[in-house]
């Protein structure tokens, strides 16, 4: 198992463990990593919020 | 994916006028491009380019000091560095420049900026790009020179140094996302709190949630102080055990000093028993100080005694002189006339002289020559017993000299240790560990509080969310409560297992890497990287290299190895470029060093100086070589350019 099939399935089995979809968790971390690389850190629970009620009103209709 | 630089465009930069460098796509085999130059012809500069074409800040002043030929171009004159690479797949173009113009007696310098993705314009998005591709924290990983990649080696970081390691492994993203979701999750029951408040709903159970939400912050903060005091209770446990090993060394020292000063005290005390020695004999045997006078008496008596030789010569001489004269016939037979008869007797008279002067008053008595030559001799031997007393006092001078120097050297040593003693250590480190076990007792207290409190608080909150349901609005929430909740505690698991993860791979890659290139690969068996990401060499035998007593070759490869290391664990990992890298390194860590480079599977582009990269060692690794340059400067025009080698 090479170095990022490690990480990936320490991400999945963590997800799963809370019941958390894969694709939440990385809309959410894309959300992060755009104030990360700009550097410039603010309060983005508005957006964070957004995005999980948004992946919740998905998760309803399938 | 990868990243690989495909071409670099200079103008007015530097050393250089107007330059461009193609880099070929490295592949299995070839990744190595070599650029070689002297010093000052200019390998920094094309290192200084590729810093400030991603990070490139620099205000008027030293953009001005970056042009080229200041003097001539500064008229009006544009500076710009470009560098084309494939990221991810696209084809990226980045520009920094400025034009320089001249405004009254100073110079005008209008910076910018610019990025072409795959052929599209994406000013917008540059600090975006830039910071995705090579965040300025952790440029130093990609961008080293030799003389100062040391840093990351030493015991302590620098400031910013774990951020931008921890930068590099994308890390801080996530911890943010933990922190924010935390933050909402309050954002969250707030808003909760209010709807219920404003129904009249469980007002009891409102206020017994703040009250216990208050109880945790204080709790976590207690447990915060106290996880604190642990680490520092260790950090001092840790120091002791280094200081315990200092002081074992410095104990056999004071041990051995003492023992040099009893040897010096015997020293003393028996050089004074000789000196005692000798002035006895000094004042026992004045005759001894005559020894040289009898001696010189003696010779003279010899001398007087040949001369009492001749007395006897001259005396049988004068027997044959009277038988002359009583014969009456010379030996030739003729009567002896009156004339001659009164020569004889002449003669006579003179061997008498002769004779009275040899056996005068003034010679020694064959008795008083013995008694004499006796003398001497015990004067003599008594001599010898002196002489080889003054020999010991020479001998334990010397050894006194010696022993004293010797007390000096390890007193230098032991200066401000002089009453190190181990029991100190050990009741210090008692009393460090009584103190660290009442806080571990502490920590486990105030971790049972908070988890009390936090069950308290889940039951309330359970019970809140039931309310909830009562209205639509109330039910949506809950829902972005409950979600909100779960991919905060998966979030904040994930993070904790992520950094030990990689933790533990860049580990392994130091480890390898560093064992590749050791010169001492049968006494090193890896290298620790602890959780503020400083490294430890240890042996074979467990045992820990501190290190300060690495050598400044081994701090450049130890170095090497975990910045290596580092950018193997990144997710796209940059080429390497690597200025003059070898400056402390001996022929073997050298070699090794580059025979490690084709292994990294990225492109490297290698400044080296002709000592940096011998030819004997440049064949070895032609197999790997992917491109070489050669930086020649035009003297006459005060220009360097690069052609291929």
């Amino acid at each position: 198992m090479n170095k990022q099939d490690k990480e990936n399935a320490l991400l999945e089995e963590t997800l799963a463990k809370f019941g958390v979809s894969l694709q939440l968790y990385e809309k959410t971390l894309y959300e992060e990593k755009k104030r990360v690389h700009m550097q410039r850190r603010r309060n983005i629970t508005d957006e964070l919020r957004h995005i999980i009620e948004q992946q919740a009103s998905k998760d309803d209709v399938k | 994916m990868s990243f690989e630089f495909r071409s670099l465009t200079l103008k007015n930069w530097l050393v250089y006028s107007e330059v461009k460098i193609n880099f070929d796509a490295p592949d299995q085999k070839r990744n190595l491009i070599v650029f070689y130059g002297r010093n000052g012809f200019g390998k920094t500069s094309l290192l200084r380019a590729l810093q400030f074409v991603f990070h490139g800040r620099l205000d008027h002043n030293e953009l001005y000091n970056f042009l080229h030929d200041p003097q001539k171009n500064a008229g009006l004159s544009e500076l710009a560095v470009t560098l084309e690479f494939l990221f991810d797949g696209q084809i990226h173009q980045l520009t920094r420049m400025a034009t320089i113009s001249p405004s009254g007696n100073a110079y005008n310098c209008s910076p910018s900026v610019k990025l072409i993705i795959d052929g599209h314009n994406q000013q917008d998005q540059i600090d975006d790009v830039i910071a995705k591709i090579i965040p300025k924290q952790t440029q130093q990983f990609v961008f080293f020179d030799g003389a100062e990649i040391t840093r990351y080696s030493k015991r302590q970081h620098e400031d910013g140094v774990k951020e931008a390691i921890e930068q590099v492994l994308g890390i801080p993203a996530i911890r943010n996302l933990r922190d924010d979701l935390y933050t909402l999750i309050g954002k969250l029951e707030d808003e909760q709190a209010d709807i219920l408040s404003k129904q009249n709903i469980h007002t009891d159970l409102l206020q017994g949630k703040e009250e216990i939400e208050d109880l945790i912050a204080s709790l976590e903060t207690d447990k915060q102080t106290t996880s604190d005091r642990i680490k520092a209770l260790r950090d001092a446990l840790n120091k002791l055990q280094d200081e315990q090993i200092q002081v074992r060394l410095m104990e056999q020292d004071i041990r051995t000093l003492e023992e040099k000063e009893k040897r010096l005290a015997d020293y003393e005390e028996r050089l004074k028993e000789i000196e005692s020695k000798i002035d006895e004999q000094i004042k026992s045997a004045p005759l001894r100080l005559l020894v040289n006078p009898i001696h010189n008496l003696l010779q003279q008596s010899e001398a007087k005694q040949r001369v009492s030789d001749k007395r006897a010569l001259t005396q049988e001489r004068k027997r044959i002189v009277e038988e002359i004269l009583n014969d009456g016939n010379c030996i030739c037979g003729r009567d002896i006339d009156d004339t001659a008869t009164q020569v004889l007797e002449n003669m006579l008279a003179r061997i008498d002289v002769l004779v009275g002067q040899a056996g005068g008053k003034g010679d020694l008595a064959a008795s008083e020559f013995t008694q004499l030559t006796r003398i001497h001799h015990d004067q003599q031997s008594k001599s010898a017993v002196a002489t080889e007393l003054i020999s010991q006092k020479a001998s334990i001078n010397v050894k006194i000299d010696e022993v004293d120097a010797d007390i000096r050297k390890l007193k230098e040593s032991l200066k401000g240790h002089e009453n190190a003693s181990i029991s100190d250590i050990y009741n210090q480190q008692a009393d460090l560990e009584n103190r660290l076990n009442m806080e571990l007792k502490d920590q486990a207290r105030i971790e049972m509080e908070l988890d009390n409190a936090k069950r308290k608080s889940d039951d309330i909150q359970r019970k809140l969310d039931q309310s909830m349901t009562q209205t639509t609005q109330g039910d949506a929430l809950k829902r972005t409560l409950l979600d909100t909740r779960n991919l905060h505690k998966a979030v904040s698991e994930y993070v904790e297992k992520l950094v030990k993860l990689k933790r533990i791979r860049i580990e392994e890659i130091t480890t390898e890497i560093f064992l590749s290139i050791t010169n001492k690969p049968d006494e090193y068996a890896g290298v620790t990287v602890e959780a503020d990401y400083t490294l430890q060499v240890y042996r074979k035998d467990g045992s820990i290299v501190e290190n300060e007593k690495l050598s400044s070759g081994e701090k450049e490869v130890l170095a090497y190895s975990f910045i290596t290391a580092l950018n193997l664990s990144t997710e796209i990992p940059a080429p390497f470029v690597m200025d003059t890298p070898f400056g402390h390194l001996d022929a073997t860590h050298r070699n090794q060093l580059l025979d490690s480079l084709p292994r990294l599977g990225v492109q490297v582009l290698l400044l080296a100086t002709d000592r940096d990269l011998p030819p004997v060692e440049r064949d070895r690794i032609e197999p790997f070589i992917l491109q070489e340059y050669e930086i020649i400067r035009d003297q006459k025009n005060a220009r360097s350019i690069i052609n291929p080698a």
